[in-house]
Protein backbone atom coordinates (compact mmCIF):
# COMPACT_ATOMS: atom_id res chain seq x y z
CA UNK A 1 0.00 0.00 0.00
CA UNK A 2 1.01 3.85 -0.80
CA UNK A 3 0.99 6.65 1.30
CA UNK A 4 1.40 9.84 -0.43
CA UNK A 5 2.26 12.94 1.84
CA UNK A 6 2.00 17.20 0.86
CA UNK A 7 3.63 19.37 3.28
CA UNK A 8 5.94 21.99 2.02
CA UNK A 9 7.71 21.55 5.22
CA UNK A 10 10.64 18.83 5.09
CA UNK A 11 10.24 18.76 8.84
CA UNK A 12 6.47 18.15 9.05
CA UNK A 13 6.95 15.24 6.30
CA UNK A 14 9.64 13.41 8.42
CA UNK A 15 7.33 13.61 11.58
CA UNK A 16 4.03 12.25 9.88
CA UNK A 17 6.59 9.46 8.59
CA UNK A 18 7.94 8.49 11.89
CA UNK A 19 4.45 9.12 13.48
CA UNK A 20 3.07 6.20 10.66
CA UNK A 21 6.32 4.27 11.59
CA UNK A 22 5.55 4.77 15.19
CA UNK A 23 1.52 4.12 15.04
CA UNK A 24 2.84 0.74 13.28
CA UNK A 25 2.58 1.14 9.26
CA UNK A 26 6.21 1.84 8.86
CA UNK A 27 6.06 -0.88 5.90
CA UNK A 28 3.99 1.06 3.71
CA UNK A 29 5.72 2.83 0.88
CA UNK A 30 5.89 6.39 1.63
CA UNK A 31 6.04 9.06 -1.26
CA UNK A 32 6.30 13.06 -0.34
CA UNK A 33 5.73 15.89 -2.50
CA UNK A 34 6.11 19.71 -1.18
CA UNK A 35 3.12 21.58 -2.43
CA UNK A 36 -0.27 20.71 -5.08
CA UNK A 37 1.59 21.21 -7.89
CA UNK A 38 4.50 18.36 -7.17
CA UNK A 39 1.50 16.22 -5.70
CA UNK A 40 -0.69 16.43 -8.94
CA UNK A 41 2.28 15.13 -10.57
CA UNK A 42 3.82 12.39 -8.28
CA UNK A 43 -0.39 11.15 -8.72
CA UNK A 44 -0.15 11.10 -12.05
CA UNK A 45 2.99 9.14 -12.08
CA UNK A 46 2.17 6.62 -9.37
CA UNK A 47 -0.84 7.21 -7.90
CA UNK A 48 -1.38 5.98 -4.11
CA UNK A 49 -3.66 4.47 -2.21
CA UNK A 50 -3.89 7.44 0.49
CA UNK A 51 -3.21 10.51 0.74
CA UNK A 52 -1.80 13.05 3.66
CA UNK A 53 -1.57 16.93 2.79
CA UNK A 54 -1.55 20.03 4.64
CA UNK A 55 -3.48 22.74 3.87
CA UNK A 56 -1.91 26.13 3.53
CA UNK A 57 1.08 25.32 0.84
CA UNK A 58 2.63 27.62 -2.26
CA UNK A 59 2.01 26.52 -5.57
CA UNK A 60 -1.10 25.21 -5.07
CA UNK A 61 -2.92 24.52 -1.92
CA UNK A 62 -4.07 21.22 -0.27
CA UNK A 63 -7.95 22.32 -1.64
CA UNK A 64 -6.99 22.98 -4.21
CA UNK A 65 -4.70 19.95 -4.90
CA UNK A 66 -7.93 18.14 -3.84
CA UNK A 67 -9.93 19.97 -6.28
CA UNK A 68 -7.48 19.02 -9.29
CA UNK A 69 -7.66 15.46 -8.28
CA UNK A 70 -11.66 15.10 -8.24
CA UNK A 71 -11.12 17.31 -11.88
CA UNK A 72 -8.86 14.33 -13.32
CA UNK A 73 -11.34 11.71 -11.88
CA UNK A 74 -8.81 10.35 -8.98
CA UNK A 75 -11.12 8.55 -6.39
CA UNK A 76 -8.05 8.48 -3.32
CA UNK A 77 -9.16 8.42 -0.11
CA UNK A 78 -7.97 12.05 1.05
CA UNK A 79 -7.07 13.76 4.05
CA UNK A 80 -5.40 16.87 5.61
CA UNK A 81 -3.19 17.22 8.45
CA UNK A 82 -3.26 20.72 9.37
CA UNK A 83 -2.89 23.49 12.05
CA UNK A 84 -6.49 24.96 10.49
CA UNK A 85 -8.69 22.83 12.05
CA UNK A 86 -11.56 25.41 13.03
CA UNK A 87 -15.15 23.87 12.72
CA UNK A 88 -15.26 26.37 9.72
CA UNK A 89 -12.20 24.74 8.04
CA UNK A 90 -13.76 21.07 9.01
CA UNK A 91 -16.86 21.93 6.83
CA UNK A 92 -14.68 23.31 4.05
CA UNK A 93 -12.57 20.11 3.87
CA UNK A 94 -15.83 17.95 4.25
CA UNK A 95 -17.52 19.64 1.27
CA UNK A 96 -14.37 19.38 -0.74
CA UNK A 97 -14.66 15.60 -0.25
CA UNK A 98 -11.80 14.96 2.38
CA UNK A 99 -12.16 12.07 4.73
CA UNK A 100 -10.67 13.23 7.43
CA UNK A 101 -8.67 16.08 9.32
CA UNK A 102 -5.96 15.60 11.47
CA UNK A 103 -5.03 18.87 13.62
CA UNK A 104 -1.51 19.79 14.69
CA UNK A 105 -0.31 18.53 17.07
CA UNK A 106 -0.87 15.52 16.64
CA UNK A 107 -0.13 12.50 18.75
CA UNK A 108 0.18 8.43 17.57
CA UNK A 109 -3.28 7.71 18.55
CA UNK A 110 -4.80 10.23 16.42
CA UNK A 111 -2.96 8.60 13.30
CA UNK A 112 -4.13 5.18 14.49
CA UNK A 113 -7.98 6.05 14.76
CA UNK A 114 -7.88 7.48 11.68
CA UNK A 115 -5.63 5.00 9.78
CA UNK A 116 -7.53 2.17 11.10
CA UNK A 117 -10.15 3.01 8.45
CA UNK A 118 -7.89 3.18 5.56
CA UNK A 119 -5.43 0.88 6.18
CA UNK A 120 -5.15 -2.69 5.46
CA UNK B 1 -2.44 41.99 26.91
CA UNK B 2 0.01 40.54 24.38
CA UNK B 3 -1.78 40.87 20.83
CA UNK B 4 -0.24 37.63 19.84
CA UNK B 5 -0.73 34.01 22.31
CA UNK B 6 1.29 32.49 24.73
CA UNK B 7 1.21 28.75 25.16
CA UNK B 8 1.21 26.93 28.45
CA UNK B 9 3.52 24.30 29.08
CA UNK B 10 1.11 21.77 28.66
CA UNK B 11 0.44 23.44 24.96
CA UNK B 12 4.51 23.47 24.40
CA UNK B 13 4.29 19.51 25.49
CA UNK B 14 1.86 18.49 22.81
CA UNK B 15 3.89 20.25 19.93
CA UNK B 16 7.49 18.89 21.43
CA UNK B 17 5.78 15.50 21.55
CA UNK B 18 4.77 15.87 17.94
CA UNK B 19 8.61 17.05 17.02
CA UNK B 20 10.81 14.91 19.30
CA UNK B 21 8.25 11.90 20.49
CA UNK B 22 6.14 11.29 23.17
CA UNK B 23 9.36 11.28 25.86
CA UNK B 24 9.97 14.97 25.66
CA UNK B 25 9.22 16.79 28.93
CA UNK B 26 8.67 20.31 29.01
CA UNK B 27 9.17 22.50 32.41
CA UNK B 28 8.91 25.97 33.14
CA UNK B 29 12.90 27.90 32.54
CA UNK B 30 13.94 31.35 33.26
CA UNK B 31 13.78 34.35 30.18
CA UNK B 32 16.57 34.00 27.78
CA UNK B 33 19.08 36.65 27.69
CA UNK B 34 18.95 38.66 24.24
CA UNK B 35 21.67 40.49 24.61
CA UNK B 36 24.64 39.39 21.19
CA UNK B 37 27.05 38.40 23.45
CA UNK B 38 24.41 35.58 24.75
CA UNK B 39 25.09 33.08 21.90
CA UNK B 40 21.39 32.73 22.23
CA UNK B 41 19.87 32.26 18.58
CA UNK B 42 16.71 33.94 17.61
CA UNK B 43 13.73 33.45 15.60
CA UNK B 44 11.65 36.55 14.25
CA UNK B 45 8.01 36.29 13.25
CA UNK B 46 6.30 39.17 11.36
CA UNK B 47 2.80 39.99 10.75
CA UNK B 48 1.20 40.24 7.21
CA UNK B 49 2.41 43.90 6.97
CA UNK B 50 5.65 42.32 7.47
CA UNK B 51 6.15 44.04 10.84
CA UNK B 52 8.13 42.13 13.49
CA UNK B 53 6.04 40.80 16.10
CA UNK B 54 7.27 37.82 17.75
CA UNK B 55 10.24 36.19 18.47
CA UNK B 56 11.98 32.89 19.38
CA UNK B 57 14.82 32.60 21.79
CA UNK B 58 16.73 29.63 21.86
CA UNK B 59 20.35 28.61 23.51
CA UNK B 60 22.91 26.45 22.04
CA UNK B 61 22.03 23.29 24.16
CA UNK B 62 18.35 23.34 22.06
CA UNK B 63 19.31 24.15 18.78
CA UNK B 64 21.96 21.49 19.02
CA UNK B 65 19.43 19.37 20.26
CA UNK B 66 16.38 19.68 18.66
CA UNK B 67 18.32 20.27 15.13
CA UNK B 68 19.51 17.00 15.61
CA UNK B 69 16.85 14.98 17.06
CA UNK B 70 14.49 15.70 14.08
CA UNK B 71 16.44 14.26 11.04
CA UNK B 72 17.84 11.50 14.28
CA UNK B 73 21.73 12.83 13.61
CA UNK B 74 24.06 11.29 15.58
CA UNK B 75 23.85 12.10 19.18
CA UNK B 76 27.50 12.92 19.40
CA UNK B 77 27.02 15.56 16.64
CA UNK B 78 24.84 17.54 19.14
CA UNK B 79 27.00 17.04 22.16
CA UNK B 80 30.34 18.71 19.81
CA UNK B 81 27.97 21.86 18.85
CA UNK B 82 27.22 22.14 22.62
CA UNK B 83 30.76 22.08 23.27
CA UNK B 84 32.31 24.32 20.16
CA UNK B 85 29.35 26.36 20.07
CA UNK B 86 29.34 25.51 16.88
CA UNK B 87 26.19 24.38 14.83
CA UNK B 88 26.65 22.66 11.66
CA UNK B 89 24.03 23.79 8.81
CA UNK B 90 21.66 20.73 8.91
CA UNK B 91 21.21 21.49 12.64
CA UNK B 92 20.41 24.82 11.66
CA UNK B 93 17.92 23.74 8.67
CA UNK B 94 16.28 21.84 11.14
CA UNK B 95 16.41 24.02 13.71
CA UNK B 96 14.48 26.56 11.17
CA UNK B 97 11.47 23.86 10.33
CA UNK B 98 11.49 23.50 14.61
CA UNK B 99 10.89 27.36 14.66
CA UNK B 100 8.12 27.34 11.80
CA UNK B 101 6.18 24.96 13.65
CA UNK B 102 6.12 26.10 16.91
CA UNK B 103 4.85 29.43 14.88
CA UNK B 104 1.19 27.96 15.78
CA UNK B 105 1.45 28.36 19.94
CA UNK B 106 1.80 32.01 19.11
CA UNK B 107 -1.28 32.18 17.26
CA UNK B 108 -5.40 31.50 17.72
CA UNK B 109 -8.37 31.88 16.13
CA UNK B 110 -8.68 35.41 18.14
CA UNK B 111 -4.79 36.57 16.94
CA UNK B 112 -3.32 38.07 14.06
CA UNK B 113 -1.77 35.88 11.68
CA UNK B 114 2.05 35.44 11.84
CA UNK B 115 4.87 33.17 9.95
CA UNK B 116 8.19 33.24 10.54
CA UNK B 117 10.91 35.47 9.08
CA UNK B 118 14.30 34.46 9.54
CA UNK B 119 16.12 32.68 11.96
CA UNK B 120 19.31 34.40 13.31
CA UNK B 121 21.84 31.92 14.54
CA UNK B 122 23.58 35.41 15.71
CA UNK B 123 22.09 38.08 17.85
CA UNK B 124 24.38 40.63 17.09
CA UNK B 125 23.32 40.12 13.44
CA UNK B 126 19.56 41.14 14.08
CA UNK B 127 18.12 44.26 11.81
CA UNK B 128 17.33 47.62 13.20
CA UNK B 129 13.59 47.11 13.08
CA UNK B 130 14.07 43.59 14.51
CA UNK B 131 16.04 44.88 17.37
CA UNK B 132 13.39 47.60 18.14
CA UNK B 133 10.52 45.33 17.71
CA UNK B 134 12.50 43.07 20.46
CA UNK B 135 12.70 45.82 22.96
CA UNK B 136 9.21 46.21 23.13
CA UNK B 137 7.89 42.36 23.28
CA UNK B 138 6.82 42.13 27.20
CA UNK B 139 5.26 39.00 26.55
CA UNK B 140 7.01 36.39 27.60
CA UNK B 141 7.01 32.22 27.56
CA UNK B 142 9.70 30.48 29.04
CA UNK B 143 10.88 26.91 29.11
CA UNK B 144 13.42 24.11 29.41
CA UNK B 145 12.46 21.20 26.61
CA UNK B 146 14.52 17.87 27.65
CA UNK B 147 14.78 16.13 24.03
CA UNK B 148 14.46 12.62 24.71
CA UNK B 149 18.13 10.81 23.37
CA UNK B 150 19.68 14.12 23.03
CA UNK B 151 19.08 16.63 25.74
CA UNK B 152 17.87 19.73 27.91
CA UNK B 153 17.84 23.34 26.17
CA UNK B 154 16.18 26.51 26.75
CA UNK B 155 13.77 28.72 24.89
CA UNK B 156 11.73 31.55 25.09
CA UNK B 157 8.83 32.74 23.47
CA UNK B 158 8.20 37.01 23.37
CA UNK B 159 5.09 38.82 21.78
CA UNK B 160 4.40 41.92 21.55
Amino acid sequence: MKILIVDDSSAMRMIVRRTLREAGYGHLEVLQAGDGNQALDVVRKDPPDLIFSDWNMPNKSGLEFLEALKEEGYKIPFGFVTTEATAEMRAKATQAGAKFLISKPFTVETFTKVLEAYIK
Amino acid sequence: MPVYALPNAAAMKETVAMLFGEDAKVTPGKPLDTKASSGNLIAIYIDDDDKPVAALLCDIPFAANGGCALSMMPVGAAKDAIKTKKLEQTMLDNLYEVMNILSTLLMDERTPHLKLATLYPDLGKLPADAKVALSTMKGHADFIINVPRYGVGGLSLLVI
